[in-house]
């Protein structure tokens, strides 16, 4: 596979915050590309980060 | 490094945002609330890890919350906690009212907390109450330290966290932040901070990767 996903783009796909072609294009090319499947697992952790962050300001308020 | 800095003279002395540094001849962005502009914008960690010069009441406002944590994890009554935060200041500034960290101590929050540690230590043989033995002190300290150790470590993060995010909001474009802040801090849609800012849903979660990467280099950065 020559082409891969960028890790933006990954987000936006999961988000659905890209366009309909582009979805059908991400969706079909984690089918294929392993190296995508696991930057798209990654994201979790970045989530987890922020979601720790959003915690913590959430805490700083009360 | 912008070491010597002074107040701009058509600013009556006082600080302010933008101070002249001496040797670079340039005026540079400063922290608001350091004394007369000594650090550079950027957190107050940051600068203690750079050896900059600190100024008391900055320490006094940034680490008062983490010293007087430390007393409840030690069992300090409040007016021992008040003392508390007092002796660690005093052990920083002693007679200046600023102070450089020497790198060759070691990292910042175990220095901190040695000094925390001593100084509890201190307090508590000034009790004179008889429920613990002077011999015993450091041990019983020892031990409620360690009790007390992940919620130390947990407010540390917290204390790293909060420093990083203020060092990223200068160490990216504004649009940057905007859009990372929007997108994770507020929880706006991807669709909805493009809408805002007039850019693009895909230049968004760039924005969004491109600040997460720096705040984590930053965090690397800041907690060393």
């Amino acid at each position: 596979m020559n082409f891969h996903i960028s890790i933006p783009e990954l987000d936006s796909y999961r988000n659905c915050d890209c366009s309909s072609l582009k979805r059908i294009y991400c969706r079909l090319h984690l089918l294929l590309c392993k190296k995508c499947e696991a930057k798209l697992s990654s994201l979790k952790e970045s989530d987890e980060f922020i979601t720790s962050i959003r915690k913590n300001l959430k805490n700083d308020e009360v | 490094m912008h070491r010597d800095i002074f107040p701009r003279p058509e600013n009556g002395g006082k600080s302010s945002f933008l101070e002249f540094c001496k040797n670079c001849a340039i005026l540079i962005p400063v922290l608001e609330g350091g004394i007369n502009g000594i650090y550079h914008k950027g957190s107050l960690l940051a600068a203690v890890k750079k050896g900059d010069e600190i100024s008391w009441q900055s320490f006094y406002d940034m680490y008062k919350p983490l010293i007087l944590l430390k007393g409840s994890d030690l069992r300090l009554n409040q007016t021992e906690k008040e003392e508390l935060v007092q002796l660690v200041m005093l052990s920083f500034f002693n007679t200046s009212q600023t102070f450089c960290y020497d790198k060759s101590k070691g990292r910042f929050r175990d220095y901190l907390k040695r000094i925390i540690h001593n100084k509890a230590c201190d307090l508590m043989r000034k009790r004179h109450d008889g429920e613990i033995s002077v011999e015993d002190i450091p041990l019983t300290v020892e031990k409620m330290l360690a009790e007390g150790e992940n919620r130390w470590e947990e407010e540390w993060k917290n204390h790293v966290l909060k420093q990083a995010l203020e060092d990223l909001r200068s160490a990216v474009s504004p649009l940057v932040y905007q859009a990372f802040s929007m997108l994770s801090l507020e929880g706006m849609s991807g669709k909805e901070v493009a809408a805002t800012l007039g850019i693009t849903a895909n230049a968004v979660y760039v924005y969004k990767h491109e600040a997460l990467n720096k705040l984590k280099t930053l965090i690397a950065e800041v907690d060393g």
